[in-house]
């Protein structure tokens, strides 16, 4: 029993006392913001460049803090206005016209103009891995006026304004990319932009630095002086420099999973799981359907009714994922086709399917053996690789873990094709098109390619939904193709899709307004501050 | 035999007093010397972790069978708390108990195999550049170095992620980084040994050469080895641990380091999955350490000081 003084009782009096007098508003978004303090933000990869031209790796370099995107999305999804104010779309889906903000000028005092977009957007067509796809029937771009900027495509392009953002399609100053090779450009690693800071220093192994712009478009923002970006490559080391009052924010789950609890239970830090919606983050298994055992469709089912889902999700997720049984996942609501169940665990029904198929147990109670790889890129994926290892013992297959790193894993899925099933994580994107359609339209069968068809799929019905579905201006027709996509792919079963899995955001809980779009670690942080002032 | 050979009884009449070689022979030290070597407190008690490790290794699969990561129970179940799983659960809710009675295996199977593998290597190839001398000495021994110029565990690591990560590839990785110390070693003893009185007269008896290196000296230097074999054994699990913990190992053998690996991150909220198969490692080196000083003591009277 706890022996209280009557001077500590007298204390404990105060402080209740104080307490109560406090207005009990203090922790509503009506406050006033706090001018100034360093933001820490936390990052797990360091990026190889500043600026999202060459790649979409996600959360990389200094995102919509130092350059900005015509268009931004908000947590609602809804297209909402950054450097673009307006935009229209003619009736047949070819014409876009983007109204740019007025008075905006580069981090070097150049007026921006429609000539940046223009300049921008025609190289991105060429150097960037994803908006090739976007761009690929831009034929013209109008900047003829100033603050206009109209887009012509050859076929319609339903799937363009979620692909304009700060992430996906910064745009960059004409002045200091033109008449260079945008993939060498040293601006790239000193990036000068519009956004709300300005790009300070990068010193490479430990942090990149970002100032307050004075003289950003929108008025009074940002509220913070600084943001400082530290890389801290291991989850077990930031964990320990969240408690130890060393960062503000990280995200995708910058620390263990299994530890999330305690940040939940604690009042001084907070966790949010959206800003999420346009990665798509999806955990499946593929089969490569070019050789034997997998080639058979009873197979692959045995396998997708030897998981049992809600296990799967407790032990590698730790509840951090909801069920995906389609290829579309439930995020992307638009298209996701909620009818479609995930195989039912029976363990039995795999076993009889696996014998039906001609592969009875051995003397030693295994049926065959399979090469198993798993993308490093994430833990809980090494761990699902161990969870699905064991299941699939339990109905007598042998499936033999083969750990690469990352460069080694590429060339041995996606150029040597040396691998059985494959437990991956390949994200929807914020389109189909985008990353849905790569690992499964037989164009993109492609030897040496990463992130291709690697299972070898090839189903001439799907590839006609793909391209039908790509430009169709009607939303309801493009779900009524996508919804039929699905269902084939649930049948024909070239992967078992397994998980949306949710990353979450840790930030302390004096940081506010900090997640006010989908940009998660891409985000502004034009309206964040600091409650104390940072620490 | 032949007739030229010379008696060893005569040879071991002119070796220097005091010189402090393990003679095989020697009748009293020979008969009495294994019970004597054991009334030492700290070599009985290291000799006694190991025979406990080697035979859990063996009766392992016995108690546990199957394979031990298969997902067997509820995840993070603490040790003694449910009798199904006497050391709890990981993560993932993998029997510990199982994991560790493997990893035993594992690790004395990579250590043994490795310590043989760099003894049969090293004291071959450091032997006959000893005794030999001349061009064939400069050229090993500048081949020796060129290993011990480069950062064992780093080339390792090398080796492991450029092969397939397995056991065979492990104890390859692990030999390829060993036996330069043994080469060299035998190589400086074979040297000392070499113009001693005794092989001085095994060669003017004739004997040819190969039977004083193998038959003579070998024996002679053998006490130094055995001290080297066992540091090596214990170098080697650590090396394996370190490199399962990284994630280099085999992913489909339960082995203590990958079982620390995987316990690490939650190491902040459940001490056991990492702490339990870390004993188990302390442990075992610590019992290897103790038997190598142990025996360097009994073998090597001139330490006894």
């Amino acid at each position: 029993m706890t022996r209280l003084s009557r001077r500590d009782f007298g204390k404990l009096l105060a402080g209740t006392a104080l307490l109560g007098s406090l207005p009990s508003s203090s922790f509503a978004a009506s406050e006033k913001p706090v001018q100034g303090g360093t933001l820490r933000v936390v990052m797990g990869l360091e990026p190889a460049t500043q600026v999202e031209i060459l790649q979409n790796a996600g959360g990389a370099g200094v995102g919509g803090r130092v350059v900005e995107g015509l268009v931004t999305e908000g947590l609602d999804l809804s297209i909402q206005p950054q450097l673009a104010t307006s935009w229209s779309v003619s009736d047949d889906g070819l014409i876009y016209t983007f109204k740019l903000r007025e008075g905006v000028t580069w981090h070097d005092g150049t007026p921006f103009t429609s000539a940046d977009v223009a300049h921008t957007y025609s190289f991105l067509k060429d150097v960037h891995p994803r908006r090739r796809n976007t761009f690929a029937n831009l034929v013209k771009i109008d900047d003829s006026d100033p603050h206009t900027v109209v887009l012509h495509f050859s076929r319609p392009a339903p799937a363009l304004l979620p692909a304009l953002n700060a992430n996906s399609a910064p745009i960059v100053p004409k002045h200091l990319y033109e008449g260079t090779d945008p993939r060498t450009n040293p601006w790239n690693a000193k990036p000068i932009g519009t956004g709300p800071f300005v790009f300070r220093e990068w010193v490479r192994g430990s942090h990149t630095l970002l100032e307050r712009n004075p003289n950003y478009w929108a008025p009074e923002q940002p509220n913070l002086d600084a943001i400082i970006i530290r890389y801290i490559p291991d989850a077990v080391t930031r964990l320990a420099a969240f408690e130890a009052n060393e960062v503000d924010i990280g995200y995708s789950t910058p620390v263990p999973i299994g530890e999330l609890a305690r940040f939940k239970n604690n009042p001084e830090f907070k966790l949010d799981t959206e800003g999420y919606s346009l990665g798509g983050g999806l955990n499946q298994i593929f089969f490569n359907l070019r050789f034997e055992p997998f080639k058979k469709l009873e197979v692959r089912q045995a396998v997708a009714h030897a998981i049992d889902i809600n296990a799967y999700i407790a032990k590698v997720w730790q509840g951090y994922a909801i069920p995906s049984p389609s290829a579309i996942v439930p995020a992307m609501k638009h298209f996701h086709d909620a009818s479609i169940k995930h195989y039912a665990y029976d363990p039995a029904e795999a076993e009889r399917l696996l014998d039906q198929a001609g592969y009875p147990r051995g003397a030693d109670g295994t049926r065959f053996t399979v090469r198993f790889t798993a993308n490093p890129f994430m833990s809980q994926v090494i761990d699902g690789a161990n969870f699905i290892r064991s299941a699939l013992a339990e109905i007598g297959i042998r499936a033999e873990i083969a750990l690469y790193d990352h460069p080694t894993y590429i060339k041995k899925l996606y150029t040597e094709g040396a691998f059985d099933l494959d437990i991956q994580v390949l994200a929807n994107g914020y389109d189909p098109t985008d990353g849905i359609q790569r690992g499964y339209h037989s164009g993109n069968i492609k030897e040496g390619l990463a992130w291709s068809n690697h299972a070898h799929y090839s189903n001439p019905e799907v590839d006609r939904i793909f391209d039908e579905a790509a430009y169709e201006p009607n939303p309801e027709k493009r779900r009524a193709l996508y919804v039929e996509l699905q269902q084939i792919l649930h049948r024909d079963l070239p992967a078992v899709n397994l998980v949306q899995y949710q990353p979450v955001t840790v930030s302390r809980a004096a940081l506010r307004d900090h997640l006010i779009d989908q940009q998660n670690s891409s985000t502004s942080y034009a309206r964040a501050w600091l409650a104390d002032g940072g620490a | 035999m032949t007739p030229l050979e010379i008696d060893p009884n005569i040879a071991r009449r002119y070796r220097e007093p005091g010189a402090g070689v393990f003679d095989p022979a020697l009748g009293s030290r020979n008969r009495w010397g294994g019970i004597r070597f054991l009334k030492t407190p700290s070599a009985a008690l290291a000799t006694a972790i190991l025979a406990f490790g080697i035979l859990t290794a063996i009766v392992g699969p016995i108690l546990r069978p199957g394979d031990p990561l298969r997902i067997t129970g509820e995840p993070l179940i603490q040790p003694f708390v449910d009798w199904a799983h006497p050391l709890g659960t990981d993560v993932l809710g993998r029997d510990l108990f199982s994991g560790v009675l493997f990893g035993a295996r594992v690790s004395l199977l990579v250590g043994l195999s490795v310590a043989f593998i760099s003894l049969v290597v090293g004291v071959l190839i450091g032997a006959i550049a000893g005794y030999a001398g001349g061009w064939i000495d400069w050229v090993v021994t500048r081949g020796i170095e060129i290993f011990q110029t480069i950062p064992g565990f780093v080339l390792l690591v090398v080796l492991v992620s450029v092969l397939e990560p397995s056991a065979t590839t492990v104890i390859i990785g692990l030999a390829l980084i060993s036996w330069d110390a043994v080469a060299r070693l035998t190589r400086a003893e074979v040297i000392n040994h070499r113009s001693r009185e005794y092989v001085l007269a095994a060669e003017t008896s004739g004997v040819s050469g190969p039977r004083i290196l193998f038959g003579e000296i070998l024996p002679n230097i053998a006490p130094t080895l055995i001290v080297t074999a066992s540091i090596i054994v214990a170098s080697a699990i650590l090396a394996e641990s370190a490199l399962s913990f990284l994630g280099l190992g085999d992913p489909n053998a339960a082995s203590w380091g990958s079982m620390i690996g995987s316990g690490r991150e939650q190491i902040r909220s459940y001490w056991f999955p990492t702490v339990i198969p870390g004993a188990f490692i302390v442990v075992t080196v610590f019992a290897l350490n103790v038997l190598g000083d142990a025996l360097n003591d009994f073998l090597n009277p001139r330490s006894n000081g």
